[in-house]
Formats: structure tokens, C-alpha cells, sequence
């Protein structure tokens, strides 16, 4: 367990500042609120010398960027800085890190993998960065951007496949159950049919399926044909599938029970004749 | 140390009907390290705040100014504060207000995001959880 350290938290939205600081209140630690960098100026003057700064890039004012270069300027960075951004943009990455900032977390992040930042830091009990160190984070910060450029690109076949998949989606799951009844059965072998196809577009890469998993529980919820929990169980069976080497197997098997046991005698020539044919999936 | 001894049991701090308005993983989350008391307490503070919060984004949407740094800070602020409290629908439709400095983008789509947000925080306000805790299966 992280031993108890003070912090100062400097943050101006009182609702994210408020949840922040009392998961760490609540693992022992002392926290120092405060709304602006002025006040957090002051604050390392006279009262205390944290542990750990948290520091809100978006202040109102002066930003946080221009307090972390203020203190370094002066010499009074006495604390590693973790800033908390909005964005993940790269430059406001880079300019966290250029400024003489030590981590920075996204604010939309759980709130455990903020806490696990923030034991991070107080475990290395007020080291810094080293300059040396820094620099290397700065030229991943600019690796990374390129990466993810490609796969921005890469996602924008992805999006059109799933966009054209989740047309198909929402129009079978918004009429199969009224021709058929709503059988688990049924829907789990559509399932199976639409993930295995989006997993051999998404050529097996798990950022993508997991994107895709997301999409899915919306449509799955939107369409309203699932409970909440009938939905997220299924999405999370899904979820399993795709975490273990039998997901290709399992898709294809859901694919190919689909393709030989449903749409084997042919395409379906009305709803009645696709019902005759799945209306037995439930006696197994 | 944790708030919560046994989140998998927490009391939502909402019932089925406002279900559609939270992240149920995020809020159980988030009431499991800063306790139930603590998450009622900051969500009907949120809560109180949003109705002077939207007034401040609508005159900044109305004004020649809205695409400058301060409309876009206050639409930032509430969908931080609304992801913080696992509120998805809130935080959407500050995200699409938000998104909207662009010289491209569409007056409809904000006001449409504004109309959202009008509708969930009349659903928030008339929450019961915020003084009756209850449970949900």
C-alpha cells in the first residue's frame, strides 16, 4: 500500500476536484485543494511542500503549463507534477512534458488508473524525472502521434464497415424478434454471424474489436430488444470470446451454423421461411 | 483503503428510470472509492449547479462570441464533471457543444445538444436518490 503523502491538487472544476480528492482523502492521504494557480502559488510559498502536485492543465487564468514553468523558472518545483488534461491532443501532451511536468493522466480515465498514477509518483517518494528521461517521454509523446495518425486512417474503413454492419444489425434485431419471439438463440447466432464478419474486417486487431464490442452494446441497446443485462452479458461473453485464442474459432462456428443451418437452403424467401427455418433452434 | 466494503452491493443512487442517464460500471466505480454518502452528495451538487451552468453556455451560444475560448471552457467543464460522475448522456451532449468551435459546424447540432442537455437535467433534478438512498436489483 502507497504510504500517506500530502498533495496539492490544483483543479477548478469543484465536481472533478471533489471526486478526485476524496478517493484520495479516503486512501489516507492529505490533500490540499486549491482553484487556480494563484492560489497554488501562494500555497507553496507559505503552507506546505507536497509530496505530489496535481495540476489541471485548463485553469482559469494563469494555465497550469505556465505555473509548472513558472516554478521551475524560480527554482520552487520541489515535487514531481502530474497534469491532469482534458485532451489527449499531442501538443498539450508535448507541452506538459516540455514545461518540466513528470506524468500526465487523461481526466476521462477511470478513476483507479488515476489513483494508480498517483501511487506511482508518491512511491518514488518526490523523485523527479530526469531531464534525460523527460526527453525520451517527449520522442515517444511524438512516436505515438504518428501511430496513432495510421491508425486513424486505418479506422476509417473500420467505421464504414461498422457503420454498414450496424445498418444490418439494427434492422434484424428491430424485426427479427417481432416475426420470430425473442429467442436468446436466434439473436446470438445473428451474433455470432455479424461479429464473425466484423472480425475478419477488422483483420484481428484488438483495439478494433474492442471498439467494436462498444458499438455493439449501443446498437444492442438502442434497438431495445435486450434488457440492459441481457445486452451487457452477452457483450461481455462476446468480450471473453475475444480475449482467448478460440475467438476465430468460436466466430466461425457461429458464421458457419448460420450460413449452413439457417441461409444453407438458400436465401430466405420471406420472413415466414427464415422463421420456419430458426424455429427449432430452441428445443436444442 | 476503500470506501465501499462491498461495491458489488451499493445501492445505485438512482432507480430504473433514470438508469438510462448513468454509467452504471463508472458510478459503481467512483462509490466505491469515494463512498455512497460522498457520490450523492457531490452528484446533487452538480446537479444544482447545471440549470445557472446552462443559462451561462445558452447566452454564450446566443453571443457573436461563442466559439471563443470561454463558451468552449464552460461546455469542457461540464462534460469533465459529467464523466466524473459516470453521467455519459450529459457528458455527449457537452462533447457535441463542444466540438462545435469549428467555422464548419452546424447551429442545429448545437442547439440540438442544448435541448439534450435542457431534457437531462430536468430527468437529474427531479432525482429521488439524491435524499432517499434505494436500491436496485
Amino acid at each position: 500500500m502507497t504510504e500517506s503523502r500530502s498533495i496539492l491538487f490544483v483543479e477548478d472544476d469543484p465536481t472533478l476536484r471533489g471526486v478526485i480528492s476524496a478517493a484520495l482523502r479516503n486512501k489516507g492521504h492529505m490533500v490540499f485543494e486549491r482553484e487556480s494557480a494563484e492560489e497554488a502559488l501562494s500555497t507553496m510559498e507559505r503552507v506546505v511542500s507536497p509530496a505530489l502536485i496535481i495540476l489541471d492543465v485548463d485553469l482559469p487564468g494563469t494555465s497550469g503549463i505556465d505555473l509548472c514553468k513558472c516554478w521551475v523558472a524560480l527554482q520552487q518545483k520541489t515535487a514531481p507534477i502530474l497534469f491532469l488534461t482534458a485532451s489527449d491532443d499531442v501538443d498539450t501532451l508535448k507541452a506538459c512534458m516540455a514545461a518540466g511536468g513528470d506524468d500526465f493522466t487523461i481526466k476521462s480515465s477511470p478513476i483507479s488508473q488515476i489513483l494508480e498514477r498517483v501511487g506511482y509518483w508518491l512511491e518514488r517518494r518526490g523523485r523527479m524525472l530526469s531531464d534525460k528521461r523527460r526527453q525520451a517521454i517527449l520522442d515517444q509523446v511524438e512516436e505515438f502521434a504518428v501511430v496513432r495518425a495510421e491508425a486513424q486512417e486505418q479506422d476509417k474503413s473500420f467505421q464504414a464497415m461498422v457503420a454498414a454492419l450496424g445498418a444490418g444489425l439494427r434492422l434484424a434485431f428491430s424485426t427479427l424478434p417481432d416475426q420470430f419471439g425473442s429467442t436468446v438463440t436466434e439473436k446470438l447466432y445473428l451474433l455470432g454471424y455479424v461479429t464473425g464478419a466484423a472480425s475478419k474486417a477488422a483483420n484481428d486487431r484488438l483495439d478494433l474489436k474492442i471498439r467494436f464490442l462498444d458499438f455493439l452494446r449501443a446498437c444492442l441497446l438502442e434497438t431495445q430488444t435486450l434488457s440492459r443485462s441481457d445486452a451487457s452479458r452477452m457483450v461481455a461473453n462476446l468480450g471473453q470470446l475475444y480475449s482467448v485464442r478460440s475467438f476465430r474459432q468460436a466466430m466461425s462456428a457461429g458464421a458457419r451454423f448460420w450460413n449452413d443451418t439457417i441461409l444453407g437452403g438458400g436465401v430466405p424467401e420471406s420472413l415466414a421461411d427464415l422463421r420456419s427455418r430458426i424455429s427449432g433452434l430452441d428445443d436444442e | 483503503m476503500m470506501a465501499g466494503k462491498n461495491p458489488e452491493r451499493q445501492p445505485l443512487p438512482y432507480g430504473p428510470a433514470e438508469a438510462g442517464l448513468f454509467d452504471e460500471e463508472i458510478v459503481r466505480e467512483v462509490v466505491q472509492f469515494i463512498g455512497d454518502d460522498t457520490y450523492r452528495r457531490l452528484l446533487g451538487e452538480f446537479t444544482h449547479s447545471l440549470p445557472d451552468k446552462l443559462e451561462t453556455l445558452e447566452g454564450l451560444v446566443r453571443s457573436p462570441d461563442f466559439r471563443d475560448e470561454a463558451a468552449m471552457r464552460v461546455a469542457h467543464q461540464m462534460k469533465g464533471a459529467a464523466q466524473a460522475l459516470g453521467l455519459p448522456r450529459l457528458a455527449h451532449s457537452m462533447s457535441a457543444i463542444a466540438s462545435h468551435r469549428q467555422p464548419t459546424s452546424s447551429p442545429d447540432a448545437v442547439t440540438l445538444a442544448l435541448a439534450e442537455v435542457r431534457e437531462t437535467i430536468g430527468l437529474l433534478l427531479r432525482l429521488p436518490s439524491q435524499t432517499e438512498p434505494r436500491d436496485v436489483p
